[in-house]
């Protein structure tokens, strides 16, 4: 089958152009704080707590595992560092 | 039919599929890695493993969380923008895919979040089984993208049916012979990913002379997989190279910009093919039979050239030709690095020389270049066919 067979034959062009520009827009978003979230993870570095658990991290909040430093209050932003 | 919404249907999925590869191929090295840190650390002891390990499991978890945000809308895709093709194949591809979420994502799900909340909840050695899971979870989900990958480059094991492709033999589908030699070449570019970003962290905090230990774990366990695997890769990179000869040879024609049919082949190193003329414009060209050496492992192979294949059947040319050259030389760089990584760090001599871990820290790119012009090269190479 040919790539130019396999498309819907009823999308238009309009349709085809916003979903474009939506996903990028969406994906510019997320990925740019993913990694922003990445980048503060390796400047904090390694830290030698051992026996603490992640106190920060709760677990119907992922991504609080990147946001807190373990051993800090829960809910304690460190922010515009 | 509306060739811009395919194009930039194309466009689209091109998009993100390029976007979602780049966190997979970093977490799947990373499970591996992460595992075998927790088994470390459960063996020997050393609190460094465990600091670590838990360093980089937070990393993973974002890493994690975009692959699977990237990936889950790619899928949607194939209802809306490519569904003449879901029609066609979605007995064997819609499987696959079923498939990849029972085993994969069941597992990866499940095991996760004891990784990330079950430390102090669990036994040890149960901890260090929730690691492997996680693992082997990602190492699934590469398999099921692989195998339908795979048929989408060489279908095998279906018949036609009033235009559907119904699966008649699955063992040759999942034994098929490509699968086995693009999966490994997959899943060991992943873990030359994790090699990479690994050794290039542990060299970004020893050039800034923070976490000594660490990153002495993180450098020295990096080079080394990277060191043993790199070889390992340029052999798989070559099967593949084998069975595009045998199976796509537009795809081989337009990666070695071929024109005519050779025997023996020469191989041209370097070039700008210029389509409309047929021919390559500042070509260096090594002489036969390299290329026949180089594609079929033979001293006097046939290779076939573009002219020979009807050109509505050829696939673009520049995209496969650069790509590809790309990819071997990114994995060269690579190679370059480890080796000589693996044996300074030995030399116990790669504190002291800046450059090279400024080259390693700089080199974490290297992987994700490759991978992208690695598919660019499979994928692209494939067209105008779709399956």
């Amino acid at each position: 089958m040919r790539t130019a067979d396999a498309m819907t034959p009823f999308l238009t062009t309009r349709a085809a152009t916003i979903s474009l520009l939506v996903f990028c827009a969406v994906y510019v978003f997320i990925f740019a704080f993913g990694t922003l979230y990445i980048y503060r993870l390796l400047q904090a570095g390694p830290v030698g707590h051992l026996g603490l658990p992640l106190i920060a991290a709760v677990p119907n909040r992922p991504m609080s595992l990147a946001n807190e430093r373990p051993g800090l209050a829960v809910g304690h932003h460190v922010s515009g560092e | 039919m509306d060739t811009t919404a395919l194009l930039l249907s194309r466009l689209q999925f091109a998009f993100t599929i390029s976007f979602h590869i780049i966190y997979p191929s970093f977490t799947i090295g990373l499970a591996a890695w992460l595992t075998v840190l927790e088994g470390l650390h459960l063996a020997t002891g050393r609190p460094a493993y465990r600091v670590v390990f838990e360093f980089w499991l937070k990393i993973f978890g974002v890493t994690f969380g975009m692959g699977v945000v990237s990936g889950i809308v790619m899928a949607f895709q194939f209802g809306t923008n490519w569904s003449v093709l879901a029609r066609m194949s979605g007995g064997i591809q819609g499987v696959l895919l079923s498939y990849e979420t029972f085993t994969a994502f069941f597992l990866e799900a499940s095991f996760f979040g004891i990784l990330l909340f079950g430390r102090s909840r669990v036994a040890p050695g149960f901890y260090l089984f929730s690691t492997a899971m996680v693992a082997l979870g990602t190492t699934l989900s590469a398999f099921w993208i692989m195998v339908n990958n795979s048929w989408m480059q060489v279908p095998v094991g279906y018949v036609m049916d009033h235009g559907v492709a119904v699966p008649d033999d699955w063992a040759a589908i999942l034994f098929s012979p490509v699968l086995w030699v693009r999966f490994p070449h997959m899943l060991l570019a992943a873990y030359l990913t994790g090699a990479f970003c690994v050794a290039a962290t542990g060299a970004w905090y020893m050039l800034r002379q923070t976490y000594a230990a660490e990153a002495r774990i993180m450098l020295r366990m990096g080079l080394f997989l990277a060191a043993v695997l790199v070889p390992v890769q340029l052999l798989f990179g070559h099967l593949n190279g084998e069975y595009v000869v045998h199976y796509q040879p537009s795809k081989m024609a337009a990666i070695e910009a071929r024109w005519k049919d050779e025997k023996p082949a020469s191989e041209v190193l370097l070039a700008w093919p210029d389509v409309a003329q047929r021919r390559n414009l500042f070509a260096i060209t090594l002489p036969a039979p390299l290329g026949s050496l180089i594609d079929s492992d033979s001293l006097d192979a046939a290779e076939v050239g573009l002219n020979s294949i009807p050109p509505e059947n050829w696939p673009p040319v520049v995209i496969p030709f650069f790509a590809f050259r790309i990819m071997v030389a990114c994995g060269m760089a690579m190679l370059a690095l480890a080796w000589i990584g693996s044996y300074v760090n030995i030399k116990r001599r790669i504190e002291q020389s800046r450059l090279l871990l400024w080259l390693i820290f700089l080199s974490f790119p290297l992987p994700f270049i490759a991978i992208l012009t690695g598919w660019f090269t499979a994928e692209v190479g494939r067209q105008p066919w779709v399956v």
